[in-house]
């Protein structure tokens, strides 16, 4: 009996111990990220969480920095439909697009930005390679500065700047300044205090310069500014990064708004760019973009043409084909071409006015603030000059929706609802 | 540049025409001096302006190099066995017909082009882990794991590499199987973690060599990472039988090491999708919490269209959620959010009964012609007169075989057969076509007799 009740107790125990081992191991192993920490949510995202979840009916999304037609629908060009059935008629194949992209892509964006005649261009000494849009064109850019350019590790940006500039160059390697840009005094440019800042930049710092429509601000330095900056800048020895994100988008014509890149260009700056088709082709999620090396030679570009392949091969490998097919297509098909110029103007003019109507309604209000900062600044966004309080007061009270920075992004707002957006901005501006 | 000689002012009789034209043509001769000083100014600043001086020019891809030499060779019966994508019996490129049909399902929907979310389509990463884990799976019911769309293969290997190097905090060191696909080392040596390597490949058997595998790994310190290839190893075709599979992930479990598996050729290893993904799985299930990378650039076709998922394994749903915070915030600053249309194109062909049953028959023919080749190579050796041993040819598996050919043999194939392969011995079977195996044949048997 005793025996009996000894064997059963041991094995109850053995079991028990067993399971315990099994618990415990298994516990043990499963836990490798035990101490990655809940990450902040995107802020800008955040705010269209929260617009989704709000059930008032006259809400209004001026987060999103998304081109918006005058129904508030997202925009597919026509150009971009007609190059898609072109492409898919060709029954292509898949097979991968060599590491730095599609060849007849990275031409015509280079001649995009830089004007088909372009001596940099016609002496071949640069290098452009397709991206993933704008932000992988940045990331490549960082990536190259922090492995090459080790002169310096300062990447000045203008304050403020797009809020993903500061983590990609972070995390590249590089270290982050700034340079004064925005006066909230004016809601336009400070350009003594920039002329100042950038007098003060150590030699051979990187300077990244939003080539137009300035994000978040929209605020631009004019030409005659351009040249002081530039004469400056050459001056203190600096290399430019530019940020083209907005060629087209912003005042409507495709040289006008990469006159600055060009003028530099003609100044003797080798050049950074980045540029991006997501808003001006409207092809977002396709991830269009391209980065370009402006080198002192043709020699030169190949050096680095091969060392932008070696960055790039383990990050991704090759670019997504989709996207460059259709940019490709339509920036080399002249009636497709002419097609996405008027397209591009029509949505740099609807922004236009809106900005206007904006202006107008908030007179009829009875605002008796000076809203001038609205029409003058330019592209897809707008600094209201609105404080944080207010915001917090247009979300609740008004279920408008924008970044805690008074940033709106004018893409958002229609003919339909901008009546209410200024209704709602006078109240808590009077 | 232009020079005016005081000579030539000479020739005006009129004394005030002298004055006003030798003024303008004095001006003239500044300009043109000052000119020419600015441009040789401008080309001494364009000299200064040299950023990249110190650039190299870096080694061209080992692989594209093979493609290179191919593409300049006029020999008509050149071959291209360097190519890591799949080729029909014609030796073209193969786009699948459930892709073509989930094209112009996508296309009649006019959707817009809105950006993705940072994790990518929703549609896309659960079917892309259903795929990987099969649908029953206790881990996905749990909710215990993130998975979130990347570019391809590769760009989930960085992903994974990046969270690995920001997060795994106790060790720096990922394990490689000896050999093991080429862009691993940069990959994770960019990421910031340092390489090391495990016995993997006998050269005496061209198989696997289980014993030393074994032997490394029993010696890895605790909490590395380490790198499996889940079916059709890349680039030795040798993978791990289920039996072997079991030892490992025994051992591995002994020495606590954190499971990085790399599938890129789910279905198109054996032909069937649950078989080639059985090691994660029974990984999974004997508690290894793995972190995974899948590709759809072969099995789909969708080489170029860039769609790829990696998957973390957690303990339970809240660290899922942390982890995947982590990971959005790590994506934003490289790429933001990824491309859309490969997404869409394998979350359609996933979720549509019709197109994922019509994909798997098309998984299965490819990986049938690929060991069709296989075994018609070995024949044709034979008939040749070739005494070697070739079973090597036929065990591997997937895409690839080392045939144990040596750099001088390679050699001999490029200028003598136009033949062209890595300088390993590697040939990427897909390559290889009913008309052209009896020459591919003949070639090797010349070089190893």
């Amino acid at each position: 009996y005793n025996l009996l009740e000894l064997i059963s107790f041991l094995s109850f125990f053995f079991f028990f111990l067993l399971a315990c081992y099994f618990l415990c191991f298994r516990f043990f192993l499963s836990s490798w990220w035990t101490e990655v920490q809940m990450g902040p949510p995107d802020p800008i995202l955040g705010v269209t969480e929260a617009f989704k979840r709000d059930t008032n009916s006259k809400k209004m999304n001026l987060g999103v920095g998304a081109y918006r037609d005058d129904n508030g629908k997202p925009y597919v060009l026509s150009c971009v439909r007609k190059a898609e059935a072109l492409i898919a008629s060709k029954m292509l194949d898949k097979e991968y697009l060599p590491i730095g992209g599609l060849g007849d892509f990275n031409k015509a964006c280079a001649e995009l930005a830089l004007g088909p005649d372009s001596e940099v261009l016609k002496s071949k000494r640069s290098i452009t390679v397709q991206t993933i849009s704008g932000t992988g064109s940045l990331r490549i850019g960082a990536n190259f500065l922090s492995r090459f350019h080790t002169v310096a590790r300062d990447v000045y940006l203008p304050k403020p700047s797009w809020g993903n500039h500061t983590p990609i160059f972070r995390d590249a390697g590089m270290q982050l300044k700034a340079y004064r840009y925005y006066d909230p005094a004016t809601c336009g440019f400070d350009f003594t205090g920039a002329l100042d800042d950038v007098s003060k930049i150590p030699e051979h710092s990187v300077i990244m310069l939003h080539a137009c429509a300035h994000n978040p601000t929209g605020v631009d330095p004019r030409p005659e500014q351009w040249k002081e900056l530039s004469a400056v800048i050459k001056k203190r020895k600096l290399l430019v990064f530019f940020d083209m994100a907005y060629q087209g988008f912003a005042s409507g014509d495709i040289d006008r708004d990469a006159w600055a890149v060009r003028y530099f260009l003609e100044q003797g700056h080798n050049v950074l760019l980045s540029q991006s088709f997501a808003k001006n082709m409207g092809l977002y999620g396709e991830r269009v973009g391209g980065f370009t090396v402006v080198c002192a030679d043709a020699e030169e570009a190949k050096r680095v043409e091969s060392q932008l392949k070696i960055l790039i091969r383990p990050i991704y490998s090759n670019p997504p084909m989709n996207g460059a097919r259709i940019a490709s297509t339509i920036l080399s098909t002249p009636e497709l071409r002419s097609t996405w110029l008027e397209e591009v103007k029509g949505m740099a003019d609807r922004i236009i006015k809106m900005r206007e109507m904006l202006v107008t309604n908030l007179k009829k209000e009875g605002s008796t603030h000076n809203w001038q900062h609205v029409i003058d600044q330019i592209g897809m966004f707008c600094f209201t000059g609105l404080k944080p309080e207010q915001v917090e007061r247009l979300t609740k009270e008004f279920s408008v929706y924008m970044t805690k920075d008074g940033r709106i992004s004018v893409a958002g707002v229609t003919s339909g609802n901008v009546g209410y957006l200024a209704h709602a901005i006078h109240q808590v501006t009077k | 540049m232009k020079t005016v000689s005081p000579i030539s002012l000479k020739r005006y009789s009129n004394s005030s025409q002298i004055s006003l034209k030798s003024w303008a043509d004095q001006l003239n001769n500044y300009l043109a001096v000052a000119a020419y000083l600015h441009s040789i100014l401008n080309f001494f600043f364009i000299f200064l302006s040299s950023w990249w001086t110190e650039v190299q020019m870096g080694p061209p891809d080992p692989i594209l190099g093979v493609t290179e030499a191919f593409k300049r060779d006029t020999n008509p019966k050149k071959m291209n066995l360097g190519v890591g994508a799949y080729r029909d019996d014609q030796g073209k490129p193969f786009v699948l017909s459930c892709v073509r049909k989930a094209e112009a399902q996508i296309a009649a929907k006019k959707l817009d082009k809105e950006y993705l979310p940072i994790g990518g389509l929703a549609e896309f990463s659960k079917a892309c882990s259903q795929l990987a884990l099969g649908p029953d799976n206790e881990v996905l019911k749990s909710g215990r794991s993130i998975t979130i769309q990347t570019i391809s293969g590769t760009g989930s290997l960085r992903v994974g590499a990046n969270f690995v190097s920001r997060f795994h905090n106790a060790s720096r060191d990922v394990y490689l199987p000896k050999p093991s696909w080429g862009n691993h080392t940069p990959i994770f040596r960019d990421a910031g973690m340092q390489l090391k390597a495990y016995s993997y490949y006998d050269p005496k058997t061209c198989g696997f060599d289980f014993k030393g595998a074994l032997h490394d790994i029993s010696k890895i310190p605790e909490k590395s990472v380490i790198v499996l290839h889940a079916c059709a190893h890349n680039p030795t075709g040798v993978d791990p039988r289920p039996e072997q599979w079991k030892e490992m992930a025994a051992l591995i479990k002994k020495r606590n090491l954190l499971v990085f598996f790399d599938m890129a050729y789910q279905g198109f290893a054996s032909g069937d999708i649950d078989r080639d993904a059985w090691a994660v799985r029974d990984f999974i299930e004997q508690g290894h919490n793995i972190l995974l990378s899948q590709s759809f650039a072969k099995n789909m076709g969708l080489y170029g269209e860039r769609v790829g998922g990696f998957t973390v394994v957690c303990k339970d749903v809240e660290e899922a959620k942390r982890v995947e915070s982590q990971l959005k915030i790590l994506i934003r600053p490289i790429y933001s959010n990824p491309p859309m249309n490969g997404a869409r194109i394998a979350s359609t062909i996933l979720n549509t009964p019709e197109l994922y049953k019509e994909w798997l028959v098309e998984v299965k023919d490819m990986a049938d012609r690929i060991i069709t080749m296989r075994e018609m190579f070995v024949s044709n050796l034979k008939k040749e007169g070739s005494t070697h041993n070739w079973q090597h040819v036929t065990e591997q598996i997937g895409m690839f075989c080392f045939t144990g050919l040596k750099p001088e043999q390679v050699e001999r194939l490029i200028k003598e057969f136009s033949i062209y392969m890595t300088k390993d011995g590697r040939i990427s079977v897909a390559g290889v076509t009913s008309a052209n195996v009896g020459y591919l044949a003949h070639a090797i048997h010349a070089v190893t007799k």
